[in-house]
């Protein structure tokens, strides 16, 4: 299992494939308020962190992938700061 | 110099002898694919990276030529020598641009005039050429550059927006993200019509923006399936800082190094601070008092490993230095052609290099005089096809240009198969540009007088030519040969071809010395001009009026003392002399030292500043110890 919900946090572990997307959101609905913890992540698929940016829950951890660390992450976090409106500033 | 156009610079001559090298081979394989997309690739980014700049000329015509290249992938038009002939025309030019961009910075104005006819040629007439816009980066590429986190120079900018069913034909448009070589920022976002309705996970509406300082064609890789949801645009890094302006407009001399080699560098550091911290651990128990007998029994075991390792970093240095030189000879068989094509006459170009390197200073001082040669051998030496015909030859003319290794030397052979030269021609050039007077050319050989064509003001052409320049060439070559300490030679028979030799050193980075000492203080001499070193008895030396002089293999040879010919006071010595030998320009001469202390090799540092014009000294090392040594040039000396 990709994704573990446990006290109130969802970790996100190993490659996260697109059926995760489903599983991220249904836990995400459960538990509104839950911190997704994506240090165990190896690769998010694209579903994946499409569910981060719509739901927006609080990311914490980095996972030690490069990519992960270096680049997804901190785009998630950027996007979070952006707030939950559609990344319009790098729209047309 | 903006970086940017600092790197084009660099990079521009480099593509261009690619396609060029490439064209020249598909011309005699027509039907290798792998040939044309090679050329296809170097002109592709080369017109990528002229786009960064306002150069519309040559953007245009390398536009040109790409869409000619593209017609030969496709199918649409057939390799032949016209068309590949113009290809390399179009390169030739691009490279005359680059040349005047890199001496002056800005284009002299006249390039429209020079690209209608390239592009003429392209078309081989019958082609309409389309209007061609150049892709300029948008502004979203620029604000997206904009996040660039470090100064890079040529930046790829990707806006990647992933259909909504991509889940569904299984892309995974992160994936891609990770995939993209060189990527330096990632932006995501979602689509807006992603906030209305029901939330379904599997309809994809992120956004990703990213760049990259990978080349155009690597990311285009990336996706190459995706082609109708990304754009993909070179675009300039505005958050680099500027460089600062080199006011003489010389540009930062760059080393292009093999990673291997900066890796075998890395590993070796690496093993020397494993042995450092070997050699604490000794130090500790050495203070605790260990037994000292394997102590140094350990402690020397350490010494020789160091030793080692010492010793190979010093090879890996050097090495860095030295680079093939295969590049610099296949830049002229494309000289070859475009000169044979412009003179109306027939030549191929063979190179011969057993994969030689040297040092990266003397393959870029060789590329000026040996353009130099080739001029010379197409011009003057090789006829035109019917005189060849005449004189019983191949219509086609041959130059063979050899690379082979003697010793520490590199030894560059250009050999043509032309008319030769005429010792009589030169007899009465050197007469009639008054260089000597006829009494003086009497007694020389004819291999002597062939030598003569390498004095300044001799010309061998009969008429002056755009190709080879006005009496400026072999004289050009000699000096810059033997500023690296080489030389030149030339042989020629008539009618059967001329064959100039360059003998140039490997390495300019170690030299051989003899440290000696003489009034008290060390001094180097390079070993190459030592003949012999000599314990001579004094009662050997015998005085010939002020001077002394000694038998050595039976001629006598003047006997000078170092410690005079550096100005300091000679010890009237007993006993035994120790004499060097030595080969000044045109004379052996034997200098006598106080001791000959060692035979090591060195990196010898050129003086510089005042110094430099000390006679006498070729320069300095540091020794082992730190003491610097100055070496001497002793011909110098003596003279």
């Amino acid at each position: 299992m990709t994704v573990r919900l446990e006290n109130g946090v969802i970790h996100l572990e190993g490659a996260c494939p697109v059926e995760d997307a489903e599983l991220l959101v249904s836990a995400l609905d459960i538990n509104p308020t839950a911190v997704v913890d994506l240090s165990g992540g190896r690769h998010l698929h694209g579903a994946v962190v499409q569910v981060l940016l719509v739901y927006g829950p609080n990311l914490r951890g980095s996972s030690d992938e490069p990519f992960l660390k270096r680049h997804l992450t901190p785009a998630l976090m950027a996007a979070a700061a952006r707030g939950a409106e559609p990344a319009k500033a790098l729209e047309d | 110099m903006d970086e940017l156009l600092a790197q084009f610079l660099i990079e521009g001559p480099e593509l261009i002898h690619e396609g060029g090298e490439a064209l020249l081979a598909l011309e005699a394989h027509p039907d290798d694919r792998e040939l044309l997309d090679s050329a296809f690739r170097a002109l592709h980014t080369l017109k990528g990276s002229v786009g960064l700049f306002d150069l519309p000329a040559m953007a245009r015509v390398l536009h040109a030529a790409e869409d000619a290249l593209g017609d030969l992938r496709a199918g649409r038009r057939q390799v032949e020598p016209a068309l590949i002939s113009a290809l390399l025309a179009v390169l030739a030019q691009a490279e005359r641009w680059i040349d005047t961009l890199e001496q002056t910075g800005v284009l002299p104005g006249e390039e429209e005039s020079v690209v209608s006819p390239l592009i003429a040629a392209l078309s081989g007439g019958a082609y309409s050429p389309k209007a061609q816009s150049l892709e300029l980066a948008a502004d979203w590429a620029e604000a997206l550059a904009a996040q660039a986190p470090q100064a890079a120079t040529t930046l790829v900018a990707v806006r990647y927006r992933p259909d909504p069913g991509s889940y569904f034909s299984g892309d995974d448009p992160i994936a891609l993200a990770k995939a993209t070589p060189g990527l330096l920022h990632l932006a995501l976002g979602l689509r807006e019509e992603s906030a209305e309705g029901p939330y379904d996970p599997f309809v994809c509406c992120l956004t990703i923006d990213l760049l990259s300082n990978a080349s155009l064609e690597e990311v285009r890789a990336v996706f190459r399936f995706v082609p109708d949801q990304v754009e993909i645009l070179p675009v300039e890094n505005i958050a680099a800082p500027a460089e600062a302006a080199r006011s003489d407009g010389s540009l930062l001399r760059t080393l292009r190094i093999d990673p291997r080699r900066v890796e075998t560098l890395a590993a070796t550091a690496a093993d020397l601070v494993a042995a450092g911290t070997g050699i604490s651990a000794l130090a500790a128990a050495a203070s605790k008092g260990a037994d000292p007998h394997a102590l140094a029994e350990t402690l020397g075991a350490r010494a020789l490993a160091l030793e080692r390792m010492v010793g190979r970093l010093h090879d890996e240095v050097m090495a860095l230095r030295m680079a093939p030189i295969a590049p610099l000879l296949r830049r002229y068989r494309r000289l070859v052609r475009e000169l044979a094509a412009s003179l109306g006459k027939e030549a191929e170009l063979i190179i011969e290099d057993p994969g030689l390197e040297a040092d990266k200073t003397i393959i870029e001082g060789l590329s000026e005089p040996l353009t130099h040669l080739v001029r010379n051998a197409l011009d003057h030496g090789i006829e035109p096809p019917l005189g060849r015909q005449a004189a019983g030859k191949p219509e086609r003319a041959v130059v063979r240009l050899t690379a082979r290794r003697e010793g520490v030397n590199l030894v560059l052979e250009l050999r043509d198969d032309g008319r030769g030269i005429d010792p009589a021609v030169i007899r009465r050039k050197v007469i009639d540009e008054g260089l000597m007077t006829p009494d003086s050319l009497e007694d020389l050989s004819d291999t002597a007088i062939l030598d003569l064509i390498f004095l300044p003001g001799m010309s061998t052409a009969d008429a002056v030519s755009d190709v080879s320049g006005r009496g400026v060439g072999m004289d050009a070559v000699k000096s810059a040969v033997s500023r690296f300490g080489g030389k030149v030679h030339l042989s020629s028979k008539i009618g059967a071809g001329t064959c100039v030799t360059l003998v140039l050193p490997l390495s300019l980075v170690l030299t051989k010395i003899i440290i000696v000492e003489a009034g008290g203080e060390l001094f180097g001499a390079p070993l190459d001009r030592v003949l012999e070193t000599l314990k001579l008895p004094s009662e050997k030396v015998s005085d010939i009026r002020a001077g002394r002089a000694f038998d050595w293999r039976g001629q006598t040879v003047p006997l000078l003392s170092l410690s005079s010919l550096v100005g300091r006071e000679d010890k009237a010595s007993a006993g035994d002399l120790r004499i060097l030998v030595v080969q000044c320009a045109s004379q052996i001469v034997g200098v006598s030292v106080d001791a000959i202390v060692d035979r090591t090799d060195v990196v010898l540092r050129p003086l510089t500043g005042l110094l430099a014009a000390m006679p006498g000294v070729v320069g300095s090392t540091v020794l082992g110890d730190g003491q610097v040594l100055m070496i001497l040039d002793v011909g110098e000396l003596v003279g």
